[in-house]
């Protein structure tokens, strides 16, 4: 028999056991369907090796799910589980014979406790349905850069940085009870699911807590298998039922009850000042939303178009007048004196600091049009409108202080990297977590995406995450990468031996996309 | 063997003296005596280091304790051993109070805690009343429910050093990184400090803990209410958490207030015919700025939800002088003397659990029907919910006061709450820490997660030296 023989004789194989396990409907291998599954808004050459998946399949609960990955460790064939398919870098196929498992039939909500402020929720279900039943009860839950048209789960499990992040934390305590298909094909029910497949409002343990396998600062990459059930928090809200939208995207303007949000654009001389009034806001308690956007950001975010993105940059709107601005949203979650509480307060703290208030006509510009975004869906896409992708050199989280070095770091790299990295006037995001317990400084910037011009930029990063490592330092970005990353820091961070340790226990036949989390035999 | 463990952290602090061991042979709970072989006492990381590298050679059980005393039955060495006695480790690293955390080590008390903090007007997030003599950390690491349930004050611990089973050191979320200040808990890699929250020191000996902190209130104002049920409470809680009224929000049984409050024991008996059968404490606190404003904004909201349920929030209830001032100081400063669960008897032996608030009366009708079964007092069943982020759950706890040296009463007692765990889990209540007893009825309820810790406890702990015999290991 010649080796394609072979090949058709095994794809037809594994064919029909999908087919068998899932129906013959939810299992593509047509091309027109697989090489729909890789590549999107990263630069060809960023991806590496990239292929189209052998197979597409579609399984419907926990138990399809299981099926799958259980004939995926027969064959031992590699498979990555997919929510919406917005991380490619390592969400694409990196080998051949790899298995997609698409989400698309499981979408449901399975159920909202309006009292318990808790949601259990399907990987299909994107963070917009949740908002949308969240609002109908006055909760609310956060939204990371990606946006709401993101799968919830997926949210959680990445990273989860949410626009509200300043009062709901990372993702990671969002995250209540877990149904999670491990790498070999075995349940496990976490927190209080594990005790009651129907209840899942609670996160912890018993005993130790595994939610601590599922993810890291940027989640697992597949490499853990596939959450096919998770209860999320939900938060009390003090807004409308039904977001209010005005107009048709992009020119749509979300404006809020005044009496119980309001936003305050808050500018400094320098970024240290900027992060000191976040520091007062935060010991402060007050406001729901607080954000120091870098001024790319806000023409990101403005603008309609690549072409309105360049002639606004040539306006210098934002970069002369919201450099170092920080953004907050004052939430009356009580009442609207709370509001006029908090108002109050904020005064005094831009007296104390020496702040000044946006121009109005720039306030004007970015308030209705994109400040409320930061609440309900962030839009991340909006990132590409200056060359069609980004890329971020800093992402590091701990301490608010510790931010401004981070970014300020992040500005030589990008320096160093220019050309193909395009102009970006020091972009430094910067956000609290939890009132200011922890901040993140991160370094976004647009990038030129065509593969000539992009060159060995990708190289140049990993040369760059090498050298952060080499000298103990977690750059955050280096996460993202996902299994390359992670064999080279492990050992400089000490956490190779346990992590490979679980690897090999949970995937014994390495099929959960490998090599992420980390590849137990290098 | 006692040669090396001398080598290792000095002679005076190796202890295997009947006294000694008898000591750590024992806790506040009914749990079977178990006798350790010596108790030591390393005074920094690398003598703990190098205690779990003997361990680890001689296939000796090692136990870490943190303070002295212990009220789950977590220290007690199931498989005998060495108590790792963490007490001279009490140092205080740190205090940031410009990122409101602190570096503690796991001999720091909650009394040593709080009156370093009070200097940076910070103060602790601290369980119920703790005993002052009770390691923060522990309380911490253990997932303990703290008393202000604020979502943002929520899983105070941060990053940690741990000395792994192994011997080997490992650092947990940004304080892996020397450059960082250690305040973000993720990473490296994974979320490994979650596997060491609620372990029972199985997975690991935690030498340093970096914890939130908050400010301390200038301003304050304690509110009660009484009710005669509790199923009355839940729905005026869910209304104050769901529009962020207040710091401290607890609701107490009849019993375990009057213990609390009778810091004279000849007062017990006026507080509990005065008291109602449950109070809700709620304190509204001022923030840093413009504290009084912000007090005034609460106390409207709280009286408009008060007016709803037709209650009145007031200083005191049960006609108890001076009760708003008393509670603060309490909450505010912990006391030195005796633990207030031990003035009616010398123990009480606790069952706690997560639930909802909805359904927390459910479980307390059972309690107080397996009470009255055993021949209790029903009025002497102490009862404590404990609201969770914003009342999104809520830890339920039932405690049985029981003089330890009364043998009968400790069979009564110890059967009582056997049995009533038993039934409680069967009707759904999350026992998320469990102790003793609790292990196996919850293990046996949950074959996959059972079966993932222990596949980890192996990758943790190949030699099977760290705490035997507690959780499912």
């Amino acid at each position: 028999m010649t080796e394609k023989a072979k090949n058709d004789e095994r794809h037809q194989q594994i064919l029909n056991a999908f087919q068998a396990a899932i129906g013959v409907e939810n299992v593509k291998d047509n091309p027109a369907t697989v090489n729909a599954y890789f590549g999107d808004f990263l630069p060809p050459k960023m991806l590496g090796m990239t292929m189209p998946p052998e197979f597409v399949v579609l399984p419907n609960g926990t138990m399809e799910t299981q099926a799958v990955i259980k004939i995926c460790n027969r064959y031992k064939i590699p498979f990555i589980p997919v929510g919406s398919n917005q991380w490619s870098l390592t969400g694409s196929p990196n080998r051949p014979h790899t298995v997609i498992i698409d989400c698309k039939r499981m979408g449901a909500i399975h159920e909202i406790d309006e009292k318990n402020m808790y949601a259990v929720i399907e990987p299909l279900c994107t963070l917009a349905q949740v908002q949308a039943e969240a609002y109908k009860r006055g909760l609310y839950i956060g939204s990371p850069e990606a946006s709401a048209t993101a799968s919830a789960i997926g949210g959680h499990v990445f990273q989860g940085m949410w626009g509200v992040g300043y009062r709901l934390g990372v993702a990671y305590r969002n995250i209540l009870g877990l149904e999670w298909v491990l790498p070999n094909g075995e349940i496990l029910r976490t927190g209080s699911f594990s005790q009651d497949a129907d209840n899942g409002f609670w996160g912890e343990g018993p005993g130790p807590d595994l939610r601590g396998m599922l993810r890291g600062y940027a989640g697992a990459m597949g490499g853990v298998g596939m959450v096919t059930k998770m209860a999320v928090k939900l938060h009390p809200y003090p807004g409308p039922k039904v977001w209010p939208v005005e107009g048709v995207i992009p020119n749509q303007t979300s404006v809020l009850p005044e009496d119980r949000f309001k936003w305050h654009m808050v500018k400094y001389e320098s970024l240290e000042d900027a992060v000191n009034f976040m520091y007062e806001v935060g010991k402060a308690e007050i406001a729901g939303v607080v954000q120091k956007w870098p001024t790319v950001y806000y023409i990101m975010w403005w603008s309609k178009s690549c072409e309105e993105y360049w002639t606004e940059w040539q306006k210098r709107t934002f970069q002369d007048n919201a450099k170092n601005a920080v953004g907050v949203c004052l939430w009356g979650f009580t009442s609207g004196k709370q509001l006029e509480y908090e108002t109050r307060v904020l005064e005094d703290i831009i007296k104390e600091t020496g702040g000044k208030p946006v121009k109005k006509e720039v306030y004007d510009m970015w308030v209705p049009h994109n400040a409320n975004d930061w609440i309900r869906d962030t839009h991340g896409s909006r990132m590409m409108r200056a060359s069609g992708t980004f890329l971020a050199l800093r992402l590091q989280t701990d301490t608010l202080k510790y931010s401004i070095g981070q970014v300020k770091t992040g500005y030589k790299w990008v320096d160093k990297f220019s050309p193909p990295i395009l102009d970006s006037d020091g972009p430094d995001w910067i956000g609290g977590y939890d009132f200011g317990h922890f901040g993140f400084g991160e370094t976004d910037f647009p990038v030129e995406k065509n593969t000539e011009a992009i060159g060995d930029l990708m190289g140049k990063l990993m040369g760059m995450v090498k050298e952060d490592v080499t000298n103990g330092l977690e750059n955050g970005v280096g996460p993202f990468l996902g299994g390359a990353y992670h064999q080279m820091a492990a050992p400089v961070f000490k956490y190779d031996k346990l992590l490979k340790g679980i690897k090999r226990a949970i995937d014994p036949n390495r099929v959960s996309n490998p090599p992420h989390q980390i590849d137990p035999d290098a | 063997m006692m040669k090396e463990l001398r080598d290792i952290v000095g002679a005076k602090n190796v202890l295997d003296d009947e006294q000694t061991l008898a000591l750590y042979s024992t806790d506040q709970t009914l749990n079977p005596q178990k006798k350790p072989f010596a108790v030591v006492k390393p005074k920094n990381t690398a003598e703990v280091q190098k205690l779990v590298q003997w361990a680890n050679t001689t296939l000796t059980p090692l136990v870490p304790a943190s303070s002295g005393v212990h009220f789950t039955g977590g220290t007690l060495p199931a498989q005998g051993g060495v108590i790792v006695d963490l007490s001279r480790m009490n140092k205080i690293l740190e205090i940031d109070p410009l990122n409101r955390k602190a570096k503690i080590e796991p001999g720091v008390t909650w009394q040593q805690l709080n009156e370093a903090l009070k200097e940076h007007d910070q103060m602790a997030l601290n369980p119920l009343f703790p005993h002052p003599q009770a390691s923060a950390l522990t309380s911490s690491v253990e997932r303990e429910p703290m008393l202000i349930p604020k979502y943002e004050y929520a899983e105070p611990a941060l990053t940690m050093e741990v000395v792994l089973p192994t011997g080997d050191l490992f650092v947990t979320g940004s304080a892996s990184d020397a450059h960082c200040e250690g305040a973000y808990p993720e990473g490296p890699g994974i979320d490994f400090w979650r596997l060491f929250l609620g372990a029972q020191g199985t997975m690991g000996i935690i030498t340093w803990l970096n914890v939130k902190t908050e400010y301390r209130p200038k301003n304050q104002k304690a509110f009660f209410m009484g009710f005669d049920c509790l199923e009355d409470c839940a729905d005026p809680i869910y209304k104050m958490q769901r529009r962020h009224l207040g710091n401290e929000c607890f609701v107490l049984s009849r019993f375990m207030m009057a213990q609390l409050l009778a810091d004279d024991p000849k007062d017990f008996g006026k507080l509990m015919a005065d008291l109602p059968n449950y109070t809700l404490v709620l304190v509204l606190a001022g923030a840093p700025r413009r504290p009084l404003e912000r007090i005034a904004y609460e106390e409207e909201a709280l009286m408009e939800i008060a007016a709803d349920f037709q209650l009145q929030p007031g200083k005191t209830v049960g006609g108890i002088a001076g009760l708003e001032s008393t509670m603060l100081n309490k909450l505010r400063n912990l006391s030195e003397g005796d633990h207030w669960k031990t003035r009616f008897a010398s123990s009480s032996q606790e069952i706690f659990f997560i639930t909802t608030m909805d359904k927390a009366a459910r479980y307390e009708d059972m309690a107080m029907g397996y009470a009255a079964t055993y021949g209790l007092n029903i009025n002497e069943v102490g009862v404590y919910m404990q609201p969770l982020e914003r009342g999104r759950a809520c830890h339920l706890q039932f405690s049985f006061p029981c003089e330890l040296e009364d043998e009968s009463e400790r069979e009564n007692i110890g059967s009582l709450v056997v049995e009533l765990s038993k039934q409680l889990i069967d009707e759904g209540a999350f026992f998320t820490r469990p102790y003793g007893p609790w292990a196996d009825m919850v293990y046996r309820r949950s074959s996959s997660y059972t079966a993932m810790l222990k596949e980890l406890k192996k990758i943790y702990d190949p030699n099977g030296i760290m705490n035997p015999g507690k959780l499912c290991f």
